[in-house]
């Protein structure tokens, strides 16, 4: 159980880390990314491709992989995203135009797993990265691998730094007067297009970290998108879809429930249950929506803090 | 005659099919106050919005220290010194007081003068430096109607456009409101002021434009408009 519980936590930092990138792009520009697993998938294969051609470590790629997703996020917005904007296209059109970027996306991985097959005979169909991982050591016989510490420091750290981001800096609080009330923000002198490339570049960031993290998790392939956009989104919407922490929050809990919860099935009812995997995310989905419709982020924090670490008020 | 700060020319604009100005010609001249008063669904904060650039006429031209801004986005139009107090005290209620000031003075030339910017409001609202680690959205009405304008000056503005301050402030609040216009002309500063109003603008105002029915129906020095018969008979009820 030790062993499912780490894998659970290394791949809720991926799918949190992702799922923060997904509300950003929602929040400024108001488009549902569709894309965003792409993204992802894209985030596996920079991270691939490089350990092959380069060796060293995969870990040496993973920057990369998360800049690579910030670059197919700007393209989104330069080609796609930006002209409906500007149109004042309805959420409706800006989420289905997303899907025709996902299908390119998809349609250039495979094109680029082709051309990785013909040219250096990788095997970038079905990859296994992990066995590259190195190991931190032992816990109860079990051994950890170094993926489970690294992806909490890199959610560690892209918590500071985004804090740090929106607060501290002229960009970042014109980013959140810009989500607040975009008009408002264009009259006193922010220029909108501004923050929505840069909403794009951080939110596809944070996609393709999040799969560079994950390729240290799971076999590679390229439909490896299709499994993740569910849990991406669900974790995405539990955390209330406006706020980045809360979708960071929704990635723990959607990723260590997920894991955690199927691997507790199939004990009790047998390796048939373990098909029905997608399931889970969208389940716990309605059921925290049911509890608290406005999401984790919603909940009042600074109250739940104040009750816990200061006696109540 | 000097050359005016703002200048619309023959304005027509609308949403949709619907047009709501029909020509709208005005001067905002330079260090004085200009009141645009007149009734609800008279087209005021749509003449407000052409001006800013939120809105870009269907006919006609914008002027800015003569030179031809008809065309320019808002957030450039913010930048050379067309700022705007938005109505009902437009603020982001989750960022701090002091967040919004030093977004006032986004724009680069803003941003050289920011610490004189800060001290004159400051000087001008000591409440919003006791209260500058406070989100917005905590603030009482008036202080957040304070700090709508703050920011604005923040923003170092060559002609300030004010739309409808007084919207929904208690009086004794609008008293208060006046009394900053007032300190701001005093100031230097140049002044839009769209009302309803019509009594206190006119005790504030140079010049005075009446719009009714997207037209503009009167206009003239506020000493002569105060006095004309309709004025008197349509706003004043004397």
């Amino acid at each position: 159980m030790i062993d499912v519980l780490l894998t659970a936590i290394a791949y809720s930092s991926g799918l949190a880390l992702a799922a923060a990138g997904i509300t950003i792009i929602y929040m400024s520009t108001g488009t549902f990314n569709f894309a965003h697993a792409s993204f992802t998938a894209w985030g596996f294969y920079v991270v691939f491709s490089l350990f092959s051609l380069m060796k060293g470590s995969p870990y040496y790629y993973m920057i990369l992989g998360g800049l690579f997703g910030g670059v197919l996020g700007i393209a989104t917005y330069y080609i796609v995203n930006r002209w409906l904007l500007r149109a004042g296209a309805d959420m409706v059109t800006l989420m289905m135009s997303t899907l025709g970027v996902d299908l390119v996306l998809f349609a250039a991985i495979n094109i680029f797993a082709d051309y990785l097959t013909y040219t250096y005979h990788f095997n970038p169909r079905l990859f296994v990265l992990s066995s590259y991982d190195f190991k931190l050591g032992s816990l109860y016989g079990i051994p950890v691998s170094g993926i489970v510490l690294v992806s909490i420091i890199i959610v560690v750290i892209i918590i500071a730094i985004l804090q740090l981001f929106l607060t501290r800096t002229k960009m970042g609080i014109a980013m959140r007067a810009t989500i607040e009330n975009a008009m408002l923000a264009t009259v006193l002198g922010i220029n909108p297009e501004l923050i929505y490339v840069l909403s794009w570049f951080l939110g596809g960031f944070l996609g393709g970290l999040g799969g560079a993290i994950l390729s240290l998790l799971f076999t590679g392939t390229p439909n490896i998108g299709m499994l993740l956009i569910v849990p991406e989104f669900a974790a995405s919407i539990v955390g209330g879809l406006y706020s980045v922490f809360g979708s960071l929050l929704g990635g723990f809990l959607i990723g260590i429930s997920q894991k955690v919860g199927i691997a507790l099935l199939g004990k009790w009812l047998g390796g048939w249950i373990i098909v029905y995997e997608p399931l889970i995310p969208l389940l716990i989905m309605a059921v925290t929506l049911l509890i608290y419709p406005k999401g984790l982020g919603g909940l009042p924090w600074g109250k739940i803090y104040k009750r816990l670490f200061k006696g109540g008020e | 005659m000097t050359v005016p700060v703002l200048e619309l020319n023959n304005i027509e604009a609308g949403y949709g099919r619907v047009q709501v100005l029909w020509g709208i010609n005005m001067k905002v001249e330079k260090g004085s106050i200009t009141a645009l008063l007149g009734s609800n669904g008279a087209g005021k904060t749509t003449t407000l919005r052409v001006a800013t650039g939120i809105l870009y006429p269907w006919s006609g031209i914008v002027k800015f220290e003569n030179t031809d801004v008809t065309n320019l986005p808002p957030s450039s139009r913010a930048e050379v010194g067309i700022v705007m107090v938005p109505e009902g005290r437009r603020l982001w209620p989750k960022l701090t007081v002091y967040e919004h000031l030093e977004l006032g003075a986004y724009s680069k030339r803003a941003k050289e003068k920011f610490h004189d910017s800060l001290d004159l409001v400051y000087q001008l609202f000591p409440r919003l430096k006791e209260r500058k680690n406070q989100l917005a959205g905590t603030l009482s009405g008036g202080e957040q109607q304070m700090l709508a304008i703050a920011r604005s000056l923040m923003s170092r503005p060559k002609v300030l456009l004010m739309d409808e301050p007084s919207l929904g402030l208690a009086p004794h609040l609008v008293i208060e409101v006046f009394k900053v216009i007032d300190k701001l002309r005093e100031l230097g500063t140049t002044i839009l002021l769209v009302e309803q109003n019509v009594y206190m603008s006119l005790q504030v105002a140079d010049y005075v434009y009446i719009l009714e029915n997207g037209r503009i129906t009167l206009e003239g020095i506020s000493e002569e408009v105060k006095d004309s018969e309709k004025i008197r008979k349509a706003y004043l009820g004397i």
